[in-house]
């Protein structure tokens, strides 16, 4: 049998049949294909989007399709802001890069290149009348992550998934960094899953031209967490919820045993057929499976 | 040469270049004998360091004193914050806290049994760092107490004061009735002048399912705790003592293995002239070749 991601979204799509998952990405920067880009490619999502920078904006009006909607507007503290838009698009963020962090991770470009201040009006998600209650958010904005969080304690009340980057050192000027996202976060329901991946910097040394950089660098930077609704009170969670989990863990972020998790709670309620988990490892990448399942 | 040889070949060379006038210290909260040895092993092995540990199980403390390297002692106290408190032994000894097992949590985690056996609850009296007289100033200090380790820092500012790494266990996953998170733990940190190097360790589980077996163990996603490095912030070095720096460097080495961080250290020496010249080029000489350029012209061209 065929063990692709494509069989695997497949097989939810027929079993599930959930509703369209509706995704808020803040930040989203046409450089990076989005991780729940095969949702969009089977039509299976809506996506919401707000892009600040008029040139990252325009690239996505281009690509402009119905089950997708960009603002060109910045989310954060409601009033007036100052965006300090980098000649390194994704370095672009409401706090300016702070000159001590970049020196000691040798990254002495990120205040070299020419930034661009730019004041703007920033508007909180829930007071977007446009925007429905979503099911996952993404966001990376360079330290605007915590204001997105507390500004939309509404459109993210029944939210399964939260994907932000979080900054382990502090690389811009006064900006939150993981600790206090994590607080608002658990405050708001989720707790840490995984991280998706996590990116260490070497740290300014006399000797780095001799050194592999890739090999050496200790230095945390920065990374990709999953926050996942606190599923310990599994009545709280309606089968829709449970739908939406299911596949953004299969897809999303590959956290299978989460999926199984749903799946089973799935067929508890009657939502889905008994033996869907059993079917659904059967989907499963052999690298996954143990001795048993693989036999 | 393989890599542990190197690596202890390389400490025993920074030992003798850097010269210290006194040992590091070392205190372990939480001490208890692991499957594998602690990071800091090759220090007391090498005689650079002294080791105070600290283990509230008698048996597990006991344990520890018949196996002492030189220069360690143990001691078999809890250290939290000071003053009576409820101790939750638990049948698994790794899992005894100050804290109460969350039942909620071990069942999502697929760990119902952490929760079923009888945890026998003992009366005990917490010290903290600083008022335990016989106490030095540690320079390195690491803790696996179950929830327990915010209160140590509260409790131990004297003894920390000029500490260069601190290896706390950080839990991700809230399994204990009210245990402070990794995130409370990294804003006190921060606040103390701390920034998050690295992790050494980082531990998930497989949630449960009715077909979880099918799954591989590695396969699980849910992280649970992991034990993190925290050093002095080094965006102004000038706040470090040579001697701090001499310390952090070893540390950086031995526990971490963060050579890019050794040397930056080493070259703040080298700068203030406690270190000549050539001891950059000479640690070099010390790393195992994969981590050095092929051709050290090579451009960086990341972002």
């Amino acid at each position: 049998m065929s063990r692709s991601a494509t069989d695997r979204l497949t097989f939810l799509k027929r079993e599930l049949d959930p509703e369209d998952m509706k995704i808020l990405d803040v930040g989203a920067n046409p450089i990076n294909v989005p991780d729940y880009q095969m949702l969009v490619e089977h039509d299976m999502c809506h996506v919401w989007g707000f892009e600040p920078n008029p040139q990252a904006f325009a690239e996505l009006e281009k690509s402009q399709s119905p089950k997708a909607t960009y603002f060109p507007v910045a989310i954060g503290p409601a009033g007036k802001g100052t965006f300090y838009a980098h000649a390194f698009a994704v370095l672009s963020s409401l706090f300016k890069i702070h000159k001590p962090s970049a020196d000691f991770l040798v990254r002495e470009r990120w205040y070299e290149k020419t930034i661009t201040e730019m004041e703007m009006d920033l508007v909180t998600i829930d007071s977007l009348d446009d925007l429905p209650r979503v099911d996952v958010l993404k966001m990376d904005l360079q330290g605007g992550e915590l204001s997105v969080m507390q500004g939309g304690r509404d459109r993210l009340s029944q939210a399964m998934v939260v994907i932000p980057e979080v900054r382990f050192h502090r690389m811009y000027e006064d900006e939150p960094l993981w600790a206090e996202l994590d607080l608002e976060l658990r405050d708001q329901g989720f707790k840490l899953h995984k991280f998706i991946t996590k990116k260490s910097l070497p740290v300014k040394n006399s000797q780095w031209r001799k050194l592999d950089r890739k090999a050496l660098g200790s230095q945390l930077l920065d990374g990709d967490a999953v926050y996942v609704r606190n599923l310990e009170d599994m009545d709280k969670i309606s089968s829709n919820q449970l739908k939406q989990l299911t596949v953004a863990a299969t897809v999303v972020f590959e956290s299978y045993d989460l999926a199984i998790h749903c799946l089973d709670e799935l067929a508890r309620r009657g939502d889905v057929d008994a033996k869907t988990s059993a079917k659904f490892v059967d989907v499963l990448p052999e690298s996954v499976l143990s001795a048993k399942a693989a036999g | 040469m393989n890599k542990r040889r190197l690596a202890r070949q390389r400490a025993r060379w920074l030992i003798r270049t850097l010269q210290f006038d006194q040992p590091m210290q070392i205190a372990d909260i939480g001490a208890r004998q692991m499957k594998k040895p602690p990071p800091y092993q090759l220090l007391l092995e090498l005689e650079v360091a002294h080791l105070t540990g600290f283990e509230p199980d008698p048996e597990a403390c006991k344990i520890l004193e018949d196996t002492a390297p030189a220069h360690a002692k143990y001691i078999n106290k809890a250290v939290g914050k000071p003053g009576p408190a409820t101790f939750y032994s638990h049948h698994i000894g790794s899992l005894s806290s100050i804290f109460k097992i969350s039942a909620k949590a071990a069942r999502y985690l697929g760990k119902g049994f952490w929760a079923q056996r009888k945890i026998e609850e003992v009366a005990i009296t917490l010290v903290s760092l600083d008022e335990i007289d016989s106490m030095p100033k540690l320079d390195v200090l690491k803790m696996d107490i179950q929830g327990a380790e915010l209160d140590v820092l509260k409790g131990g500012t004297q003894t920390l004061s000029d500490a260069v790494m601190i290896i706390p266990e950080v839990r991700f996953y809230q399994m204990y009735e009210k245990e402070p998170m990794w995130a409370d733990l990294d804003i006190l940190m921060r606040e103390n002048g701390f920034v998050l190097h690295s992790f050494v360790h980082q531990k998930s589980v497989r949630l449960p399912s009715r077909v979880s077996k099918s799954l591989k163990m590695n396969a699980g996603t849910q992280l649970l705790d992991g034990d993190a490095v925290y050093i002095p912030s080094l965006e102004d070095p000038d706040k470090l003592s040579d001697e701090q720096l001499k310390r952090l460097a070893l540390a950086a080495d031995v526990i971490t293995v963060s050579h890019d961080l050794c040397l930056l250290c080493l070259s703040i020496l080298v700068d203030r002239a406690v270190l000549g010249d050539n001891v950059l080029d000479d640690y070099l000489t010390h790393l195992p070749p994969d981590v050095l350029m092929v051709d050290s012209t090579d451009k960086d061209v990341s972002e």
